[in-house]
């Protein structure tokens, strides 16, 4: 199985919730599965061998939107298209609404079960979006179904002129808006 | 391996589980995975209960001593984090009050302590009697008792779920 092959880097601050997910990704038979307590480390790693996926928490030091900010725009980031998930308990809109504008690619309310959190990794693997560069946003295009009379912040492959593939889900290109 | 390699290995990767039959999902939430990940989540029930029975007696310890309220604010937002997967929703929502009440606190915050202490006593019964009928709603007495003192602090109160 292919899936096993995915390399992933889990960062919270908090020993049992990295066990929770490294359980939860045992059952996958991961390839390779890092875990960091904070999003310094994570950053560290990342550098040092980026991973195929990121999972990290926003309550931890350096919290997970700092990470996230790091990764989509620090000028030694090695991979700022690196999908990473959010994961937080705090799920009131605009909380989530800052990690979406900061360019997660997904997110998990704790606390989570085995299958909001394997849910999403495979939303991340089946749901690539094209990357997004433009209007003071990166991250993964934030237009998960065509909408053409969208009139918001530039934050869509498809905004501001920008052309790309029709069919976003068979490649993973990148727009610069 | 190379940044730019290891990117280009994880789009070749991400191309191949999701042109597989039924993609990422077919795989990942196939019914006997999710058995297994559930199971071994489930091994995991008696650190996670010990944890939170120490939590929360040294959360109560403090609040008690009126003293510690970064220590409770830290250890409360662990305690929010374990307990929902593992059964105690209403612990979780009175931890969730209490993490939600240092979110975003001034430097300096002083904290209403008889809120603090009330809470704590909240998590204590729900964690004590998970399966009680009167958990739900003594976690819906947090939101209030919350809700009513970051009012009075000047404060916004959590708009979402605790």
């Amino acid at each position: 199985m292919s899936i096993n092959q995915l390399d992933v880097l889990v960062a919270d601050d908090h020993k049992l919730t990295r066990d929770m997910i490294g359980q939860v990704l045992s059952a996958l038979d991961c390839r390779k599965v890092r875990f960091v307590a904070d999003g310094a480390d994570a950053f560290t790693e990342i550098i040092a061998a980026p991973p195929d996926l990121a999972i990290v928490d926003y309550h931890m030091p350096l919290d997970g939107l700092a990470l996230l900010e790091k990764v989509r725009r620090a000028a030694n980031s090695p991979d700022q298209s690196l999908p990473v998930i959010v994961m937080t308990s705090m799920t009131d809109l605009k909380r989530v609404m800052a990690f979406r504008d900061a360019g997660a690619t997904e997110i998990v309310a704790k606390p989570f079960t085995a299958a909001s959190m394997l849910s999403r990794v495979a939303a991340v693997i089946d749901s690539r979006r094209p990357f997004v560069r433009g209007g003071g946003f990166v991250g993964p295009c934030r237009r998960r179904r065509a909408d053409p009379e969208y009139a918001g912040p530039l934050r869509r492959a498809t905004d501001g002129g920008a052309s790309r593939d029709a069919d976003s889900s068979a490649s993973r290109d990148v727009v610069d808006l | 391996m190379s940044a730019n390699a290891a990117s280009q290995r994880r789009e070749a990767l991400f191309r191949r589980i999701a042109g597989s039959r039924g993609g990422a999902a077919a795989m990942l939430l196939d019914p006997a995975v999710l058995r297994e990940a559930e199971a071994k989540l489930g091994a995991l029930k008696p650190l996670v209960v010990a944890e939170m029975q120490a939590a929360i007696a040294r959360i109560r310890a403090l609040a008690g001593a009126s003293a510690g309220a970064d220590e409770i604010f830290a250890a409360a937002h662990d305690v929010r984090g374990m307990a929902g997967a593992y059964g105690f929703a209403a612990s979780g929502t009175a931890a969730g009050a209490i993490r939600a009440y240092g979110e975003g606190r001034p430097d300096g915050f002083r904290p209403d302590w008889d809120l603090m202490r009330l809470l704590t006593q909240m998590l204590a019964r729900t964690f004590e009697h998970p399966e009680a009928a009167e958990a739900a709603a003594l976690a819906s007495v947090c939101r209030e008792a919350l809700v009513k003192v970051m009012t009075r602090e000047g404060r916004e109160p959590p708009l979402g779920p605790l």
